[in-house]
């Protein structure tokens, strides 16, 4: 009887969707494509009449030992944050699935770091693990250890930047997993306290069946940002020591500001974008999957 | 027996007295983690730089005497000026570039998910899209042959995406969100410096409605998704106009979702640095900024370092609190009734 499309007009839906493309063809795709289109010219800020290169830069970049390092870096830390802030998310979502005392406020009080700033966070860190003023140093010193700052070890300086992206993201994983996970019909739960089933399996059986594609959401948004790391490392460690943080938005960055090699800089942010396309089809794909199972 | 089977909330989760101990432990854990490391910076920002440097003193009145110092220096003393010129910006900038993109992000939602566009309106973006390419790639110098031969391959991409309906629109929505500022500063920054417009609220806020248009999109879409059709279709058969069942139906019950949305995009407005690095300088500059011009120029002064990010957060955190009680529905329900 009623069909969908009939109550609104095609020029109702227009408008409803004309600022939408007015602001973002020229303010992000229309970037997008000059960036595309100088990573294959020797454009930059000084040259008046940039010519087509092909594809040089790629080459040139792939070439630079510290372009390795930043995608090594920045794998070790997709694969070893992602998962870690999901897990936590999850976790922190069934320790609060019970209605509580004071759980409105816990849920405020867990959402905060991700209310800090990629900036601060990274300065705050810094100085919680400063050499001399650094909390970690009062800790070892309670042991009679002595402490040198991880930030200054090629070793341990990439884990101390997982764990500060741990630290802030893991909230926001939780902030969007835990109304998933009151989702879950009290059947579900019920049948499982029958059985006598323990946490994991609950968690197993239960939790990530009925999360998965919130899950495969979330973790799409959580390796989007992962994969732009940038800000916090910069202060936290400016990419050093030698290369050991370096991420790829970071090269790019120090590239085309502090090396004045603007098409390097440019391609290697392309690099990146190249990728997060890459992975929004996988996603796709896999919720499609998803959809049909 | 019976207190198993009854079909109180409480009582169908409820685990044995070690897990329930357990689960404590770990809350509080938790609760330690994410709290000490701010509860130290507010207390540094009531120290002197020598109790800083000479040893750990937790407890103000207890370890050490408070100071207002470091907050006198910031807030009314020297650095006042760039303090309150920044919060205001930031206020400004976030607030206003948040409330557009929810507005504009959400209407286009609306349209998007209650109205499929067909495979015509699809065509007409792609074509738009491939004859931007062209006038940027033949502007520059590339040659016409690889021009041409780049534009049907992208005309085709596009096609074949935005063909497809929803999915594509998800597509570019996701992929353009997730988008590295790196990606996109300079074409930016030369723009709004044609237009002069740099270091200006108003070159901030376009800029930060863009790059947030896309996950409200995304995000709203979803939402709406979640709301059935049904209810607008009673309505109209009630005789409700378009617009009062939008007004007093929709809308509504979008909220939870529009208020986690907005908290969303502020945080990413009150917190993004690498796009205010270069399109302001000083008039416009945030918060952010601040601290990092803080951290570079002036080295380690945690003191002062601790009250600007204290008043940074705490609007946020003064938002999210009065916010929660909106939240409780969350964001992406959709996806998760697949």
């Amino acid at each position: 009887m009623i069909k969908r499309n009939s109550p609104m007009r095609r020029r109702e839906r227009i408008w409803l969707v004309l600022p939408l493309a007015l602001l973002v063809f020229p303010f992000l795709l229309l970037p997008l494509l000059l960036g595309l289109f100088e990573s294959l010219t020797n454009y930059g800020p000084l040259q008046p009449h940039p010519q087509f290169v092909g594809l040089a830069n790629y080459a040139a970049v792939f070439r630079t030992p510290d372009f390795a390092a930043s995608w090594r870096n920045i794998l070790i830390m997709v694969t070893v944050a992602v998962p870690l802030e999901l897990a936590i998310g999850i976790g922190l979502g069934y320790l609060l699935r019970e209605p509580f005392r004071g759980r409105a406020f816990l849920r405020v009080v867990f959402l905060l770091p991700w209310l800090v700033s990629p900036i601060a966070n990274g300065a705050m860190w810094h100085f919680l693990l400063s050499q001399q003023v650094g909390m970690l140093s009062y800790f070892a010193a309670w042991f009679g250890m002595d402490f040198y700052s991880p930030l200054a070890s090629v070793t341990w300086a990439l884990p101390t930047a997982i764990a500060t992206d741990v630290w802030r993201n893991a909230p926001f994983a939780c902030f969007l997993l835990f109304p998933g996970l009151l989702a879950i019909p009290p059947e579900l739960w019920e049948f499982a306290t029958l059985e006598g089933a323990s946490v994991f399996a609950q968690i197993r059986y239960i939790v990530l069946p009925w999360l998965m594609p919130l899950l495969l959401a979330v973790a799409l948004l959580l390796v989007g940002s992962t994969l732009g790391t940038f800000d916090d490392v910069l202060i936290l460690t400016g990419g050093g020591p030698g290369s050991a943080t370096v991420t790829p938005a970071l090269y790019s960055y120090l590239q085309a500001f502090q090396f004045a090699l603007w098409p390097a800089g440019v391609t290697a942010a392309w690099l990146i974008v190249a990728s997060m396309i890459l992975i929004a089809l996988v996603y796709l794909r896999l919720t499609r999957v998803e959809a049909a199972a | 027996m019976s207190a198993r089977f009854s079909r109180r909330k409480a009582s169908i989760y409820t685990p044995g007295p070690v897990g329930f101990a357990l689960s404590y432990v770990m809350l509080a854990l938790w609760a330690f983690v994410v709290l000490f490391p701010l509860y130290w910076l507010f207390v540094t920002s009531f120290k002197t730089p020598i109790e800083v440097d000479s040893g750990p003193f937790y407890i103000p009145f207890v370890d050490f005497q408070p100071t207002l110092d470091a907050w006198q220096y910031i807030v009314v003393g020297d650095l006042s000026h760039d303090t309150w010129r920044n919060y205001t910006n930031t206020v400004v900038v976030a607030l206003s570039s948040s409330a557009l993109a929810i507005v504009l992000g959400a209407a286009a939602a609306y349209a998007l998910d209650r109205f499929t566009y067909g495979r015509r309106f699809g065509t007409i973006l792609a074509a738009m899209a491939t004859i931007l390419f062209m006038v940027v790639f033949v502007g520059v110098g590339v040659p016409v042959l690889v021009t041409v031969g780049v534009a049907i391959a992208i005309f085709i991409l596009l096609f074949v995406n935005l063909a497809r309906g929803s999915d594509a629109i998800a597509f570019w929505m996701i992929a353009q969100r997730m988008l590295p500022p790196v990606a996109i500063v300079i074409p930016i920054y030369l723009m709004f410096q044609k237009l002069s417009l740099l270091d200006t609220w108003g070159a901030l806020i376009v800029t930060y409605v863009a790059a947030n248009l896309p996950i409200v999109v995304w995000l709203m879409r979803d939402y709406f998704q979640s709301i059935p059709r049904e209810l607008e279709e009673c309505a109209a058969i009630d005789g409700a106009s378009r617009y009062r069942t939008f007004w007093s139906i929709v809308l509504p019950l979008a909220v939870p979702g529009l208020v986690a949305t907005f908290l969303f995009v502020l945080v990413f407005a009150w917190n993004e640095y690498l796009l205010a690095l270069f399109l302001t300088t000083a008039n416009a500059q945030t918060l952010p900024l601040t601290i990092a011009a803080q951290n570079a120029t002036r080295g380690p002064q945690w003191w002062y370092m601790s009250v600007l990010v204290i008043i940074m957060i705490a609007p946020v955190i003064v938002l999210a609190i009065l916010l929660e009680r909106y939240m409780a529905k969350g964001l992406l329900v959709g996806a998760v009734k697949g």
